[in-house]
């Protein structure tokens, strides 16, 4: 989508009749990189599947308000940003699994989730990957997964290049030693 | 695939690693079959629900009203069979008329707990503080020196301990007694005789308080019994004066300043 058919959208959208018909389009093209995102991120697919409709209704509810200042993609990624975040720190207060046994787990549960197709190496990758912080995670997502430049990641988490840079720097270390270690 | 990372951004710093750089990029994520047209419709669904809900209009699922009638008719047929006031917590049978016996059983076998208990506990408690004293105090070769009721003497017990360990009526027993043993002392040992000679409001240095109380003439004057420590009944019963305590002279006073009556009577 380029910049006009974003201008166009939100035109097509500020007509009461057309709104939900731009509303639709909008999805279309932007669901299957929000919900992957949402997906390395929490893994699970139902999780994802709840934070990735989440994250469409509240720019639902956003849009009017969205001032077209960045790429519509760039605004939803922020709200899915925001979103997978609030989850993974609900489960953290629930204490859905235990952190001793987070690893084994994880690993586990991709080795028997049906929808996830990776072998030993890919799975030992999104473990490690599971168990970083979640602001780590997320950076080093956007940047290997979904190869994003630092500017857009900046406006995403609201945090500098600088300080984006560090964060891949020390999730990249924090992988690497997980994967030497056995 | 090849890895871009490189080509994206020369600037990051040691690059993905050595093991990362290795491993294949690829889409591992799975997903239902028509999953994304499903979620299309379903987002767009609720957005539609959300717009209907903002314009005020009830919604309701399909079919709903059709199961509704036999959903309500279900339920009161459901309580009908139960009683209109049937409660629906159920019991065991005779569950009351046991709990009932099981209380008072309690309720007999129960510790009451009253200031009772504190005359027993108290006490005992001041002795297991004696007792730790003892044992702490006690010398490390292991001799011991004094005997149990020599230390036990020596312990002194301020009226705070006793008030502490004591209950209320206890202390006021204690108190007591010691009350009654200090005036019983007091009527019992014998003035010292030069004190006797001085001003009855003399005081006899370093020695108790209550023993500053005056000895009186005829307390002091009255015997002791020697087999005991404490006076005599009689000597605890205020005496009846009778003509035979008192001297014809001490008599003789009477009659003449008082008993003018009488005089002129015996007259």
């Amino acid at each position: 989508m380029n910049e006009l058919n974003k201008e166009q959208l939100l035109e097509m959208y500020r007509e009461p009749r057309n709104r939900e018909k731009a509303f639709s389009i909008i999805v279309r093209e932007n669901q299957r990189a929000i919900y992957y995102y949402t997906r390395r991120m929490v893994l699970d697919h139902d999780d994802a599947d709840d934070i990735t409709q989440n994250t469409f209704i509240k720019a639902w509810k956003g849009l009017e308000n969205f001032r077209g200042e960045s790429k519509i993609s760039t605004w939803l990624h922020k709200i899915a940003y925001h979103e997978s975040l609030s989850f993974i720190n609900s489960q953290k207060r629930v204490g859905k699994v235990p952190m001793e046994k987070v690893e084994h787990t994880l690993s586990k549960s991709l080795e028997a989730d049906v929808y996830y197709s990776g072998d030993e190496i890919q799975r030992k990758l999104q473990t490690a990957v599971a168990l970083l912080p979640e602001k780590q995670k997320a950076v080093f997502i956007m940047k290997y997964f979904e190869e994003k430049k630092y500017e857009e990641m900046s406006e995403i988490t609201g945090t500098s290049v600088g300080a984006l840079k560090a964060s891949f720097h020390h999730a990249v270390h924090k992988v690497e030693d997980f994967l030497k270690r056995d | 695939m090849s890895n871009r990372l490189h080509d994206i951004d020369p600037t990051l710093p040691d690059g993905i690693g050595e093991i990362i750089s290795q491993i294949e990029r690829e889409e591992n994520f799975l997903v239902p079959d028509g999953y994304f047209n499903w979620m299309e419709q379903q987002i767009t669904g609720q957005v539609k629900l959300e717009v209907a809900r903002n314009s005020g209009v009830e919604l309701a699922d399909d079919g709903y009203f059709d199961s509704l009638e036999s959903k309500i008719m279900g339920r009161i047929h459901l309580q009908e069979m139960a009683g209109s006031d049937a409660n629906e917590f159920q019991v065991p049978s005779n569950y009351f008329e046991a709990s009932e016996k099981k209380i008072i059983r309690a309720s007999a076998g129960a510790r009451i707990i009253s200031p009772g208990w504190k005359a027993v506990l108290y006490p005992a408690m001041a002795a297991a503080a004696v007792v730790a004293g003892i044992m702490l105090f006690q010398p490390v070769n292991g001799i011991q020196t004094d005997s149990f009721a020599a230390l036990l003497e020596k312990t002194e017990l301020t009226e705070a301990d006793l008030e502490y360990f004591a209950s209320e009526e206890d202390y006021y027993q204690l108190w007591m007694d010691e009350v009654d043993d200090l005036l019983n002392d007091t009527i019992i040992e014998p003035m010292p005789n030069e004190l006797q000679q001085q001003d009855s409001l003399a005081t006899i240095p370093n020695e108790p308080a209550l023993k500053n109380i005056p000895a009186e003439k005829g307390n002091a004057k009255k015997p002791i019994d020697p087999t005991t420590p404490r006076p005599t009944e009689r000597q605890k019963q205020e005496k009846a004066i009778s003509f035979d305590d008192l001297t014809e002279e001490e008599i003789w006073q009477y009659l003449l300043e008082d008993g003018g009556d009488l005089f002129e009577e015996l007259k």
